[in-house]
């Protein structure tokens, strides 16, 4: 996989610490669906990016990390595990991480 | 035709438990009414704008059943400006003289969200956790920040700006100001977006009673004149919402798009406009889009936050009834509470909240899923 850009139309990497949920001061609410990952106190924070695969189209993806992240540098496509399904099996999605990532714990 | 908005009425925005909404609609069209001085069985076409409220038209029950037409509009979180520009072409047309925009909603707690299909986005996206809207406001002002030296301080200092505004409009939701200090240190929701620095779904009412300009002074002394009420939805390679993708060339959003034919309809400019409403999500929204609407340049916004110009008494006052973030999104009301302020403000009767030096043109700006903006162009 050659190496990518994290870029972005007006975007950047940011981080989604609560996906679908709501800012209102009537308690915290949970993680809820359409996101089927885990919730409620399972539920860990995660990076989310525009990568710009060069010169031909930016994808909306999961980042591997949500710390050490700089708008315009280099990334590498991975498979993360995403959640499980019904029958208990692990399904798999794809993300990107920081070149070198790998050695750094990303 | 040109078109005259001669009455408003709100009801506030907050919780108000049992309470449904087509109650507080038929409450802010009452005081819409009186505000203009005219009876419900005067009112000749309406329009009303909900999300929640399958038939926000069912409102007719608590008013009278006048076989009058009265049209039902969603349209995402432009639903009230669409309201607005309906009502007014109606007139525009001379297909009627006197009718009603109004907007209702009564939302849940939390964000607002739906099936991914819906917005033609596959499932696993949502899945994922990418069908998030705060995520997409906080991707967008990150990315605006780097490019524009825009500070989080400077994210602060605007959230501050709208709960003190809040708290000088009894019909606020949020009537308690918060410091900077505490906005900065509340919760990490979507970087760099703290809970303090967004707006929440509650609940409201807004309404606006509209007429042939000509004939505007039957009913007031003063009234307000609709210069312009455009509606636009996203090209291709604009930053949006919910987008699995995106292609490398990058285009204007739709709320530049709506800025510039309302100006040009309007035959006026942005310097010329004197108390600004704009879609404040959140903190980093109403910052962008002070740019997107022609009123400063891209990174100007720093400068002009620590220097206190966006405030009632600056050289931009920006939400001066404290925006989103102080009264929340009832989404089919939200826009009109900002023509009622509007209305207020260049009429002089905003009490705490006036901004000083008689202001003649006002503009108010509406932006969401999945890409939709509203402007409209408001004068004495």
């Amino acid at each position: 996989v050659p190496a990518l850009r994290v870029d972005g139309n007006g975007a950047a990497p940011g981080v989604a610490a609560r996906p679908s949920v709501g800012v209102d001061d009537l308690g915290v609410p949970a993680a809820r669906a359409p996101y089927a990952g885990p919730t409620g106190a399972a539920f860990v924070p995660y990076g989310v990016g525009y990568v710009e695969l060069a010169g031909e189209v930016r994808v909306e993806t999961r980042l591997t990390t949500t710390e050490g992240l700089r708008i315009g540098m280099d990334m590498e496509l991975v498979l993360v595990p995403s959640r499980t399904d019904d029958d208990g099996n692990e399904v798999v999605t794809f993300a990107f991480r920081p070149v070198g990532g790998a050695s750094l714990g990303l | 035709v040109d078109v005259a908005i001669v009455g408003v009425g709100l009801h506030p925005f907050g919780r108000f438990g049992d309470r449904t909404g087509i109650e507080m609609g038929a409450i802010a069209i009452r005081r819409a009414l009186a505000d203009a001085g005219v009876e419900w069985r005067d009112i000749q076409f309406a329009f009303a704008g909900s999300y929640e409220i399958d038939n926000p038209d069912a409102v007719v029950a608590l008013l009278g059943l006048t076989g009058i037409p009265f049209t039902n509009v969603y349209n995402g979180c432009a639903t009230a400006a669409s309201v607005l520009a309906l009502a007014a072409d109606t007139i525009r047309l001379g297909e009627h003289d006197l009718g009603l925009a109004v907007g209702m909603d009564k939302h849940l707690p939390g964000a607002f969200s739906s099936d991914p299909r819906l917005y033609a986005c596959p499932s696993w996206y949502g899945e994922l956790g990418h069908f998030v809207t705060t995520k997409f406001f906080g991707m967008k002002i990150n990315r605006y920040m780097h490019d524009h030296g825009i500070s989080a301080t400077t994210l602060a200092r605007v959230a501050a700006k709208n709960y003190r505004n809040g708290a000088l409009n009894p019909n606020a939701f949020r009537r308690k100001p918060l410091s900077e200090e505490e906005i900065l240190g509340s919760r990490m929701l979507n970087y760099p977006l703290t809970q303090y620095m967004f707006c929440s779904p509650d609940e409201g009412a807004a309404a606006v009673v509209l007429c042939r300009a000509d004939q505007a002074h039957r009913y007031t002394d003063k009234p307000i004149y609709l210069r312009a009420s455009v509606v636009r939805t996203r090209r291709l390679g604009a930053f949006e919402v919910h987008s699995p993708w995106l292609p490398i060339e990058e285009t204007a959003g739709p709320t530049v798009d709506a800025s510039r034919a309302a100006f040009e309809k309007a035959g006026i400019g942005p310097e010329e406009v004197d108390v600004i409403q704009l879609q404040d999500t959140d903190a980093g929204a109403e910052i962008i889009h002070l740019a997107e609407n022609g009123f400063c340049a891209d990174g100007d916004q720093e400068a002009l936050v620590a220097e206190r110009e966006l405030e009632i008494g600056g050289r931009l006052p920006v939400n001066t009834d404290g925006g989103l973030i102080a009264n929340g999104e009832p989404i089919g009301a939200s826009g009109l509470r900002q023509v009622h302020e509007v209305v207020l403000q260049l009429r002089g009767d905003a009490g705490d909240r006036q901004v000083p030096g008689a202001p003649k043109v006002g503009y108010t700006q509406l932006y969401g899923a999945p890409g939709v903006a509203g402007v409209s162009i408001l004068s004495l």
